[in-house]
This record gives C-alpha cells, sequence and structure tokens, in this order.
C-alpha cells in the first residue's frame, strides 16, 4: 500500500512538474499573442504566431502539437498545419468550460494530455484558447522507472518483514509450546505422582482444588470400613 | 498458565507483526525519499531550463528595443514574478560575462559567486533545457544556462542560475510521509483484523476456552466439557484436565458404590460427606453449551468489517466527488444539492432498517448478507460510471438499502447467536469492526481518491464490498430460534405517536441523539471535507481528519462506557458531549484555519465519544414507564430511528446553513444549536429528576 500510494504520489509529481514547465512556454505565448491584440489586431489576423508556435515547440522534444483556437472552438492556428480550420475535440471544449476561475485547463487525449491557458484582449474578454498537446511518454518513463524501484523497495521489505517475523514467531510459538507442554505435564502429576510432571509448574490456585478434592476423597475412602471390620 | 501469560502470548504474536510491519514501512519510506528526489530531479532540472530561456527570451526581447544588458530595468522584479509562480525555484540570478552578479531574485545560495565565476570562465554548455545538469550547492541544486544576445550575433553576454530548492522536494514527501503515517495507522488495526480473522479466530477461542477451563477449576468447578474438539497443543492440555476431572469422578462413583453396600449407620455418616464434597465440587454435571459462540461470533466480524469498509471509504472525498458532477436543479442551491446523495443515503438506512430487520429475520441472515452486499457491489460501480447527479442520487440509494440490510442482517445474526448474558460481548464485536472500518475506510479512501480520482476509488470499494461476499458465503446460516424477541422493533403507530408525546423520550431524543447526529454528520460528513478541500488541500487531508475523529472513538468510547456503567448520572456525560462537540463548532469563530478545523474535529470526536454510549443507556433508564408500557423492543426502535433521522437531517441543515452564510458561519449556527440543546437537555434531565424524586 505505502508502496502504491508513493507510486501514484510520484506519478502525479511529474505529471505537475511537466504541465508546469509547459505552462510556461505556453505563457511566454499567450504573452506575445495578448500583445499582438493589444495593438488591435484581430485574433485570426496575427501573422507573427505560426511561427512564433512552431519555434516553441521547437523548445520542447515533448510537445506534439501548439494550437489556438477561437472561442467556437475552430483551430486559428497550429503547428499541424493540416488542421487549421477544423474543430477541436469536444472534450477540450468541454474541458475549457468546465474551468472557472483558474488559470489554466486540462484534458487527456488518448495517448497525449493537452493543456490550455485562455487569450484575453485588453478588455479582459477572452478570445479563444492555447492548446498545447504533449506525450505522456516521459511521465510514463520516469513513472515506470519509480514503479520499478518501488516494486523493488517493497519486495525486500516484504521479505525483510516475512524473515522478522518467521524468527521471532518461531521463538515465542515454541517458549509457548514448551509452557503448553510443561503445563499438561504438571496436570498430569496431580492425579499421576509418578508421571514424571512437576506440579510446581501448575498454577497453586489450580493444583490446589484438585489436590484437595482428591485428598477429600482419599479421606473419605480411609474413613471407610474395610470388608474385615465389616 | 494464568489467563495473563495466554493473553501475553496473543499479544506477543501482535507485537512481532507490527513491529515488522514498521520497520518495514520506515525502511521503505526512506529509501523511497532517496529515490523520489534522484528520479524527479532531472523533471525539475527540465523545467527551470525552460523557465531560463523564457526569462532570456524576455530579456533578449527587452535588448531588441536597444536598451543593454547591464541597465536593463525591472529583471529582478520579473524574476521574482516568475519564482512565485513556481515555488520549486528558490533563486533566480543573471551574471555579465565576468561571472558578476547583475539581476537577481531570492535567496542565494551560500558560495554561489564561486559557482558563478567559475561557470563564467567554462565554455557554454548546450542551449536545449534537457542537456543540461545542475549543481548542488547549499541546499539548492543550481542550474547554469549561458546568456546570448541576438542583437549581438548571438554573442554569450553573461549567465543565468536558477536555484531548485533542495527542501521542496523534502517538503513533497513530508506529503508522502503523512500518507504513509496512515497507512501504518490503517495497517496497524488493519492487522489486528486479519489476525483475528485468519489465526485470531481459532487461537483467541482456544484460549479463551483454556483460560475459563483454568479459571474453573480454581474456582472449584470440576464440571466436565462435552465434547473438547481441539486437536492442538492447547486441546491436549485440555483433554488432560478433563481426564483428571473424569479421574475424581470416578474415584467419587466408587466410593459411592461403596457406601450403597454399606450399613445404614456407616451411609448415614458418610454419605453426607460424599454429597458435600460432589456439590463443591460440581462432580457429574456438563458444561452446558458455551453462552456465545466465540468462533461463529468472530466469523461474522470479518466480512461485516470489509463490507463496512467499502462504505466508509467513500466518506472523505463522496462531497468532492457530487461537486463534480453537480447540475443545477431548479430551487434548490448546489450546497443543498451537494448535501442530498449522503441525506438519501442516511434516511434509507433509517426507515430501512426496521423492516430490513424483519425481512433478514425471515430469509435469513446470510441470505439477506448476501443480498444487500451484492446490491451495494452494483452500487459502488454504477456510481463509479455516474454520468450526472440524478444517476448518482440513484446508485447511492442503491448503496443505502444494501448497506441497511447487511447492517442489520449482520445485527441480527450476532443477536441468534448471544444471550443476555453475552449480548454486550457480541455487541463489542460488532461496535468494533465498525469503529475499526471508520479508521480505516476514510483516510484510504481519500488517499485513493486522490492519487487514482474519485472514481477509481469507487471501484476500490466496489471490489472490497465483492471481497466481503465471498467470506459472508463462508457463514452458516441458521434461522432465527422462534423464542427469541426481536431487538430495536419498530414500534407500532399509535405506540410511536404517544411516545412522540412523552416528554422525557423527546427530552432524550430530539435534545441530545438528533443533535448529536446532525452535528456527527453535518461536520464529518459534509462541512469538514468540503472545507478542507475549499482551503486547498486534499480529499487525503479529509481522510486523514476523519481518521482521527474515529481514533478517538475507538480509544474513549470503551472507558466512557465502563465509566458510564458503573456511575448513574449519565446525563452530565451526554450534556457534556453535546456542549464539546457544539463549542468545536464555534472555534471556527476564532479562526478558519485548518488547525481549527483540526480542533472541530477532535472536540467532535470526544463529544461523540463521551454522549454515546450513555446516551443509549439513558433510554432505558429515562424512560423507564415507557419500556414497561411498551415493551423495550419499541422504545428502542423508535429511539434508533429518530437518531438515524437526525443523520440524514446533519447535511441537508448544513447546506441549507451554507446557502444563507459561508462555511464558517454554517459550523458556528450547527455548533452553537448543540451546545444549547446540551444546556438544555442538562437542566432538562435535572427538572425530571427532582420531579420523580419529588413523586416516590
Amino acid at each position: 500500500m505505502a508502496g502504491f500510494l508513493n507510486y501514484f504520489k510520484f506519478r502525479n509529481t511529474v505529471a505537475d512538474t511537466v504541465q508546469s514547465r509547459l505552462l510556461v512556454i505556453g505563457g511566454s505565448i499567450e504573452s506575445s499573442v495578448e500583445s499582438a491584440l493589444a495593438l488591435g489586431l484581430s485574433f485570426a489576423e496575427i501573422s507573427t504566431v505560426p511561427a512564433l508556435i512552431q519555434r516553441e515547440k521547437a523548445v520542447d522534444p515533448l510537445i506534439e502539437s501548439i494550437a489556438l483556437f477561437d472561442t467556437s472552438g475552430r483551430i486559428l492556428y497550429s503547428t499541424s498545419t493540416n488542421q487549421i480550420g477544423a474543430h477541436v475535440a469536444e472534450h477540450w471544449t468541454k474541458a475549457v468550460a468546465a474551468t472557472t476561475g483558474k488559470p489554466h485547463w486540462r484534458t487527456d487525449d488518448g495517448k497525449n494530455s493537452v493543456v490550455g491557458i485562455g487569450i484575453e484582449n485588453s478588455f479582459g474578454v477572452t478570445v479563444g484558447q492555447l492548446a498545447i498537446r504533449y506525450s505522456h511518454a516521459t511521465i510514463e518513463a520516469s513513472s515506470a522507472a519509480m514503479g520499478h524501484r518501488l516494486l523493488q523497495l517493497a519486495g525486500i521489505g516484504i521479505l525483510g518483514s516475512l524473515l522478522f517475523v518467521a524468527a521471532l514467531l518461531g521463538t515465542v510459538l515454541r517458549r509457548f509450546l514448551g509452557r503448553l507442554n510443561t503445563l499438561e505435564n504438571a496436570i498430569k502429576n496431580v492425579s499421576e505422582p509418578a508421571s514424571g510432571g512437576d506440579p510446581s509448574h501448575l498454577p497453586p490456585e489450580v493444583s490446589k482444588p484438585l489436590e484437595e478434592a482428591l485428598n477429600e476423597l482419599e479421606d473419605l475412602a480411609r474413613q471407610l470400613p474395610t470388608k474385615g471390620s465389616r | 498458565m494464568s489467563l495473563l501469560d495466554l493473553k501475553r502470548f496473543y499479544w506477543q504474536v501482535t507485537a512481532i507483526i507490527m513491529t515488522a510491519m514498521i520497520l518495514a514501512l520506515a525502511g521503505i519510506s526512506y529509501f523511497t525519499q532517496d529515490a523520489f528526489e534522484r528520479m524527479l530531479l532531472p523533471e525539475l532540472e527540465r523545467k527551470a531550463g525552460t523557465v531560463g530561456l523564457s526569462a532570456a527570451s524576455l530579456m533578449n526581447k527587452a535588448m531588441g528595443f536597444g536598451i543593454s544588458y547591464t541597465t536593463l530595468y525591472g529583471v529582478a522584479e520579473s524574476f521574482s514574478e516568475i519564482r512565485r509562480q513556481n515555488p520549486e525555484l528558490a533563486f533566480i540570478g543573471a551574471t555579465d560575462r565576468g561571472g558578476k552578479l547583475l539581476f537577481e531574485s531570492g535567496n542565494r545560495a551560500p558560495n554561489i559567486e564561486a559557482h558563478m565565476l567559475a561557470t563564467a570562465r567554462a565554455p557554454a554548455q548546450q542551449q536545449n533545457p534537457g542537456d543540461w545538469t545542475t549543481v548542488l550547492i547549499g541546499g539548492q541544486y543550481v542550474l547554469s544556462i549561458p546568456l546570448r544576445s541576438i542583437s549581438e550575433n548571438n554573442e554569450r553576454i553573461g549567465d543565468l542560475h536558477i536555484g531548485i530548492s533542495q527542501s521542496h522536494v523534502q517538503n513533497m514527501m513530508h506529503e508522502v510521509m503523512l500518507d504513509i503515517a496512515v497507512v501504518l495507522c490503517v495497517a496497524i488495526f488493519f492487522t489486528l483484523e486479519v489476525l483475528r480473522f485468519a489465526a485470531g479466530n481459532r487461537l483467541e477461542s482456544s484460549l479463551a476456552m483454556l483460560t475459563e477451563m483454568l479459571a474453573r477449576l480454581a474456582g472449584r468447578d470440576f464440571r466436565r466439557i462435552p465434547v473438547i474438539s481441539l486437536n492442538d497443543e492447547i486441546g491436549h492440555v485440555m483433554q488432560r484436565c478433563d481426564a483428571l476431572l473424569a479421574t475424581i469422578e470416578q474415584r467419587h462413583d466408587q466410593l459411592r458404590a461403596m457406601l450403597n453396600g454399606l450399613d445404614a449407620e456407616t451411609r448415614g455418616t458418610l454419605e453426607p460427606k460424599l454429597n458435600g464434597l460432589r456439590a463443591r465440587y460440581q462432580l457429574g454435571q456438563a458444561i452446558t453449551v458455551p453462552a456465545i459462540e466465540r468462533g461463529v461470533l468472530s466469523d461474522i466480524r470479518a466480512p461485516f468489517f470489509v463490507f463496512i469498509l467499502a462504505e466508509e471509504m467513500t466518506r472523505s472525498f463522496l462531497p468532492a466527488y457530487i461537486m463534480d458532477l453537480l447540475v443545477p436543479i431548479q430551487g434548490l442551491s448546489p450546497q443543498v444539492v451537494i448535501g442530498l446523495p449522503i441525506a438519501l443515503f442516511m434516511l434509507i438506512v433509517a426507515i430501512g432498517q426496521p423492516y430490513l430487520g424483519a425481512w433478514s429475520e425471515r430469509a435469513g441472515r446470510r441470505n439477506a448478507m448476501l443480498a444487500g452486499a451484492t446490491l451495494s457491489v452494483g452500487g459502488f460501480l454504477a456510481t463509479a460510471f455516474a454520468g450526472s447527479l440524478y444517476d448518482l442520487l440513484l446508485w447511492r440509494s442503491i448503496c443505502a438499502l444494501g448497506y441497511a440490510t447487511v447492517f442489520v442482517a449482520a445485527q441480527g445474526y450476532i443477536l441468534d447467536r448471544v444471550d443476555e448474558s453475552s449480548r454486550t460481548e457480541g455487541f463489542a464485536l460488532f461496535v468494533g469492526a465498525i469503529m475499526v472500518a471508520t479508521i480505516c475506510g476514510p483516510s484510504i479512501g481519500g488517499l485513493l481518491a486522490d492519487n487514482m480520482g474519485f472514481r477509481a476509488a469507487f471501484l476500490v470499494s466496489a471490489v472490497i464490498a465483492a471481497l466481503s461476499l465471498l467470506v459472508i458465503l463462508r457463514l452458516p446460516d441458521r434461522r432465527r430460534d422462534a423464542h427469541e424477541e426481536a431487538e430495536d422493533r419498530m414500534p407500532s403507530f399509535s405506540d410511536f405517536l404517544r411516545l412522540m408525546t412523552n416528554s422525557r423520550f423527546m427530552l432524550l431524543t430530539a435534545v441530545a441523539a438528533i443533535p448529536a447526529k446532525v452535528i456527527l454528520t453535518g461536520f464529518g460528513f459534509y462541512l469538514v471535507p468540503l472545507y478542507i478541500v475549499s482551503i486547498g488541500s486534499t480529499p487525503a487531508m479529509a481522510g486523514r481528519m476523519l481518521m482521527i475523529y474515529a481514533v478517538l472513538m475507538v480509544l474513549i468510547v470503551p472507558v466512557v462506557a465502563r465509566y458510564a456503567n458503573r456511575q448513574t448520572r449519565r446525563e452530565y456525560l451526554v450534556a457534556a458531549g453535546l456542549c464539546l462537540s457544539g463549542i468545536g463548532g464555534l472555534l471556527t469563530v476564532i479562526s478558519g484555519s485548518f488547525a481549527a478545523i483540526f480542533g472541530v474535529v477532535i472536540l467532535l470526536g470526544l463529544g461523540q465519544a463521551l454522549s454515546i454510549a450513555p446516551q443509549g443507556a439513558l433510554v432505558g433508564e429515562l424512560c423507564k414507564d415507557e419500556v414497561a408500557r411498551f415493551g423495550s423492543g419499541p422504545v428502542y426502535g423508535a429511539y434508533r430511528m429518530l437518531e438515524r433521522l437526525g443523520n440524514a437531517l446533519g447535511p441537508i441543515l448544513a447546506g441549507l446553513l451554507l446557502v444563507r452564510y459561508d462555511y464558517i458561519g454554517a459550523f458556528a449556527i450547527i455548533g452553537a444549536g448543540v451546545l444549547v440543546c446540551g444546556l438544555i437537555f442538562a437542566a432538562g434531565v435535572l427538572s425530571t429528576r427532582r420531579n420523580q424524586a419529588v413523586t416516590v
């Protein structure tokens, strides 16, 4: 369980680190686009964007594509040029819609994740979204390595604790069984003194009533007249 | 071998297993921390590289307007902003070609100046973020990136040094350490349960039987057990004891036979002695079947614990999951809607239990448990795939039906197998299973939800409930004996109405029992999980909080129960419990911090622990006349049902208060209300007792 929790913690931390790294790149594109919008350009007519997103995509090999789409979901710019004019997947727009009060959104796209930032004009109106699609490869590779290490640690931990338990439990169990055996012999000794058991191993509060009962019976037997005396 | 010795052996076994577990967890945690730091570092280096390139690009943009590098304005502020957005960065500094620091933000690592000078003299590294490596200087992993000016033909104009805080990585591990501490706590309780189930059932019952036998011998009770079925070492000792008793019995029979052949005078002298001996040592008698079927009762604990665990796991993250599925419902605020599935669950459990109890009696306890657990497995699976809040309401209702069925069937299973003298022991076993599940469930559920997501956590609950099915299948099925009376039987409608107009009964239920449940579910199942997430914490933390509550209950309830059994003024405990819980809610007025919520949970746990056991006992004490008139079943049945309605009321009331006020307001108003109820209850009981005294 501890290994399992550590694995997920590590995986989530790596995923968050990768995402925040890509958001740094996204933030740089966002500020450039918003500067252009501030100059009065329309979101669909910023000529520097295609070169900018190609340049930023090259910065990080993890990035599969960068796209900017308007509020209707139509892609205006993309590093995958064949996608320009198409609409983004529905789960992208759902992820955008679910973003309330958060600076960015995120959704999963099969083997890839998509992280996005809203683009606002000078009046604070959201005119579209910037989306960076990136591969899970790094996250998977790091998590697999960590998972392997945790598996080793868990294996060693389980094996070690089993050995520890076996060693100590064996000792305790032997001692306990030995005590039971002594107790058994002590009980035997009460009725058969020649049996070899040591009656002192029987707790006095137990042995005393037994011995007393036997003695009382023998006392009574002695009081019985023998056949000859009758 | 005394009872203490036998118990010591049992605890020695437990202690060995616990120690092994603690050592293994400590070792795993230590080495994990090392691996965590080592494997996370490359990712942090890459991120720092990207941040560095972004900062360099910003500086280049400014230099593109003709501003020289050394006179750039606002660089330190820009670095501070970057650090604010990336808290793992402890320091960012930019140097000139000679390694002299020009701009900086954050805490400079000791001796970093020497590193800056050395970097300035060394040839520039590659320009890709993935290719840079860090150097550990004074608790910071320092990444150094050459700064090149585009306007000066890509000439190197200095270096950018970014320090990643080593303690940031270690802080991440603190969260993991908390999780591991929770896992350890859960593992301890879980191991005890598994031990009890796997070895403990037999070992515990064998040890108990031997202990009882030795105790009987010490008490001069020489009755024999008809059959000693144990064939292990403990069985051998018992057989040896029995053989000794048989010898004594045979000797007695021999003497009696001899006596019968003697004259009347001798018989008259010796026979009374022999009879006295026979009576004193209870010779010639056999022990009747033990009052409590230990093994069988222990068998029910495992499946019941596993089943309750499945449901308890959802407590810490259910409100957050509902929030995810939230859809607007006309006329209802979102806060109330969030409380709906929780309240509906409680309502179904409250109303369903009396009827399901009767049904389980007819259908067979085991069959009823199987049906209930199957319903819950389906409910959990469907909840995991719920598409909207409406689905969720339906699936949670199915879970509630399953929960109520298993609960009453398990309770009935125990009642079928205990008599008056062993009832307390039977119920201790039942309540123990619930309490351990309450400790383990919310914390583990929170961790799972935090790491795997809500839906996956519900799937785990479904798997666990399915596991309970497998263990239930092993239970023997025995129909209830006709003469036994049902516990907590529902009163007839007219009896119920009469009880509702009875001031003593209503004082206990309306002023103590219901408010205690309202604050429990309102705080524990609704406000605390939601508030903790709202202040930036995680469902895992909500789970830890609920675990603390449960641990307090487990530790304090038995002590209070013993105390409450000894002393007659139980109302003080109930009133104190209510007041403490109420004061807990008022703590939030002083501070809405995490520490205050911690205080709320502690006081809630203390309050509930103080009042739960005495409340149950007070029903019989305060409502003596009612019990005599209606019977204990209907009085307790009505009391339990009203108490459970309080469970349903809690989340709804908290939601309604949240609509009108904020979290703090909701905590404070419920807290104040319960505090007032505590005071009214104390005053009311005192007045009732005074009237009773006057009447007497």
